[in-house]
């Protein structure tokens, strides 16, 4: 660590740990008191809604209940404001002193490198109705221009719990509706339409990872796509090939990831070339490492690949004491392990002539 | 297996199954057009990796003028690699001997960047870098020109050798391609970082 950084964390440590005293002080009456009112309010507000279509003088309380309810929900979560200023204040900081090149945003992701990489449109990330990202760090690590962050797919689910509970529903008020309609019939008055649940669906995250864009390290124009088969189902694999008859397949030497992977490319001659036997390996150790198996593609000159992992990259526990600089090392380490995913490609190692 | 015999194999096959519809007949045309389109997926790649052996063929006089008067003690080693450009020239298409050379010129061409090393004036000079690289990227896409190929000979090879694709192989004089072998140096060290120290 290096002098400055460690000053700066030292000092940082200090203020870090008062700041989270007094916000740990107001995190149980928060969750204790404020956020059950907040709730017990909001559900009186409910009901007094519809209970002041009978009566209305009671509205006067519904609206004394709102005001209350927009109160409570004014007041900041204390968990959450220490998040916002460790993510907000300190990591940029902290980034800049470790490498004046990076530059750290904690929400958001590059929608262009998405789209770029073409991990998205393929296979089961195809199906994902939203994304969001979050640690967005950009910069250069050993001249290689970088970007990470952290990414979650979201898709559309069918619910079968609320689906059946749905028709459950349906199936009770069914005989109440027919009664209700049969009098209404009889009296001239309001018929009642049948409930129908129908299916519910809800948005579930699907997949969580690690997305790196990096400037590969060869001058190469085409594409190449390294997609698991076990993300690939024969739908995807019909369709990759009647929607991108330009790509073809090609094998590599090694074993494991020929077992492991579709491998899809605009030009075999191409594909070898960005596909060394260094890359293959470099690949090779990450899924025997960290048990994973990663998604990548090479195009226009660039490298990307997803890691899917559970892993929270820069998380932050109210609970945990700060004690001095040593609190800031597993950040350290989180920062440096994305060095370390860069050096372990030897994307530094130019190989390409043109500059 | 003998081209008479294939031939006669085939025809009692072809008379046996005849009745069934002339089963057989499509059977080896598809088998015939897979052969010719997996020898000429060979070809396409043999020809791919003779441009690059040619490009480096080329970067060779360049390299040696480039440093033989810097590298006043190698001599015995450029001597050898003009020697070898000339017997390389000699040789022709994709036979093993010539497979063999080029590995040869590959391993003295890497003995020529690491004994660089330990010439400062070349590693300072920007147009020495330069080649260096060209010289570096040619060998790169020559490791990638020769998996391409040799994996198109592995799927030929394994065609031709299998029942019943062997019977049509010997008729048609489809022979075995040979494999591009890789140098011992690059199978221990695919990566090209430690020849030249970029």
């Amino acid at each position: 660590m290096n002098p400055t950084l460690e000053e700066t964390l030292t000092e940082a440590g200090k203020k870090l740990e008062s700041k989270r005293k007094k916000l740990n002080f107001w995190n149980k009456p928060y969750r204790f008191f404020i956020r059950p009112l907040s709730f017990l309010v909001g559900v009186g507000f409910s009901v007094g809604v519809v209970v002041g279509f009978f009566l209305p003088p009671i509205l006067l309380w519904v609206l004394g209940l709102l005001i209350v309810f927009i109160g409570l929900n004014s007041i900041n979560n204390p968990s959450e404001l220490y998040d916002f200023h460790i993510r907000e204040k300190l990591l940029p900081e902290i980034f800049k002193k470790i490498n004046p090149d990076y530059h750290y945003e904690p929400y958001g992701f590059d929608a262009d490198a998405l789209k770029n990489s073409g991990i998205f449109n393929k296979s089961f990330f195809s199906n994902h109705t939203f994304i969001t990202g979050e640690d967005l760090v950009k910069g250069k690590i050993d001249d290689v221009s970088v970007q990470f962050n952290e990414v979650r797919f979201y898709k559309k689910k069918v619910n079968i719990d609320r689906t059946i509970w749905g028709f459950i529903l349906t199936i009770v008020l069914l005989p109440f509706v027919i009664i209700i309609n049969i009098i209404a019939l009889f009296t001239d008055g309001v018929s009642v339409e049948i409930p129908f649940f129908g299916i519910v669906r809800d948005e579930v995250g699907y997949y969580k990872g690690l997305f790196m864009q990096a400037d590969f390290h060869k001058h190469f124009s085409g594409e190449v796509y390294m997609i698991p088969k076990k993300m690939t189902g024969l739908r995807d694999k019909i369709s990759t090939a009647i929607i991108e008859p330009h790509l073809e397949k090609f094998n590599v030497e090694n074993d494991q990831i020929q077992e492991l992977y579709s491998l899809l490319c605009s030009n075999k001659q191409m594909a070898y070339y960005i596909l060394s036997p260094k890359i293959i390996e470099a690949i090779q150790e990450i899924i025997n490492v960290e048990k994973v198996t990663p998604v990548a593609t090479f195009k226009r000159g660039k490298m990307y690949m997803t890691i899917p992992w559970e892993k929270d990259y820069f998380s932050v526990n109210l609970k945990e004491k700060v004690i001095g600089k040593e609190y800031f090392t597993k950040y350290i380490n989180e920062i440096e392990s994305f060095q370390k995913i860069i050096q372990h490609f030897n994307l530094d190692q130019r190989i390409w002539s043109k500059v | 297996m003998n081209k008479p015999l294939a031939f006669l194999i085939v025809s009692i096959i072809v008379l046996i199954t005849l009745p069934v519809f002339f089963i057989t007949i499509p059977i080896l045309i598809i088998i015939y057009n897979s052969l010719i389109r997996k020898r000429n997926q060979v070809d396409y790649a043999f020809s791919a990796i003779d441009v690059m052996l040619k490009k480096r063929s080329d970067l060779v006089p360049n390299v040696v003028a480039s440093v033989n008067k810097i590298m006043t003690h190698e001599k015995e080693l450029f001597e050898q690699i003009t020697k070898l450009r000339s017997d390389i020239a000699s040789q022709e298409g994709d036979s093993k001997e010539r497979f063999e050379l080029e590995n040869q010129m590959s391993q003295l061409l890497g003995q020529i960047n690491v004994t660089m090393e330990n010439y400062p004036e070349i590693k300072s000079n920007e147009n020495m870098i330069l080649l260096q690289r060209t010289l570096n990227e040619t060998e790169e896409q020559i490791g990638a020109s020769r998996r391409m190929y040799n994996a198109a000979v592995v799927n030929f090879n394994n065609s031709i050798q299998t029942f019943p694709n062997n019977l049509i192989a010997t008729i048609a004089e489809h022979k075995q391609k040979a494999y591009f072998e890789a140098t011992e140096q690059e199978r221990t060290n695919p990566s090209v970082k430690n020849l030249f120290g970029a």
